[in-house]
């Protein structure tokens, strides 16, 4: 096990960027539907969402 | 496992950094998300949120410190950001390519494939950099 990790050490690296970008990820889409759950509350209300939160919608 | 910590104790660092930036994205995402609730809040009571609130909506949960409130436009942040990693990896490869050649801590091969990943990512930014067309501030 030792010698595999020395022999493919270096695959720490792309390995933890694609946990840390798949986690960005899915932080960005907790955050876009937090922003769609919002937008159902001024929906219901029958009132106009500002245009930050519309806005909101795009960012990546 | 003693031995493999003296080999790749400096691994350490990097790890750490992901560690770290996750951590603070996820502060950030809960920075975000508690806004939302102090506007739903507003909404449900039938009120406008204060303009100072919706302007925190301007600012993207995962851009990092600063947003809007410190005067410069977004673009321009950007690129200031893009021209420092373009810095700050062109530095690292350097520095890994100087401990490649003289063989230091005896992992020269292995210093090597760092310097090459840092070269890369200095390249990137750096074309990332140049490509940005976003008006000049």
């Amino acid at each position: 096990m030792q010698d595999l990790f020395r022999s493919f050490w270096w695959m720490v690296f792309p390995l933890s960027w694609f946990v840390f970008d798949g986690y960005h990820r899915w932080l960005a889409d907790r955050a876009r539907r937090d922003a769609v759950e919002l937008l159902k509350t001024y929906a219901k209300s029958g009132r106009e969402p500002p245009a930050e939160l519309l806005a909101r919608l795009d960012a990546r | 496992m003693e031995d493999l910590f003296r080999s790749f104790w400096w691994l350490i660092f990097p790890l750490s950094w992901f560690v770290f930036d996750a951590y603070q994205s996820w502060l950030r995402y809960r920075v975000n998300r508690d806004t939302l609730d102090l506007i739903k809040t507003y909404a449900e009571a039938g009120r406008e949120p204060p303009p100072e609130l919706l302007a925190k909506l301007n600012q993207r949960w995962n851009e990092g410190e600063g947003g809007e409130d410190d005067g410069r436009p977004r673009h321009r942040r950007r690129r200031q950001r893009g021209w420092y990693q373009v810095v700050l990896f062109a530095t690292l490869c350097a520095g890994f390519t100087y401990g490649s050649v003289t063989d230091l801590y005896e992992a020269g091969p292995a210093l090597l494939i760092v310097a090459f990943v840092m070269g890369a990512l200095s390249l990137a930014s750096l074309v990332s950099v140049l490509v940005d067309r976003s008006p000049k501030a």
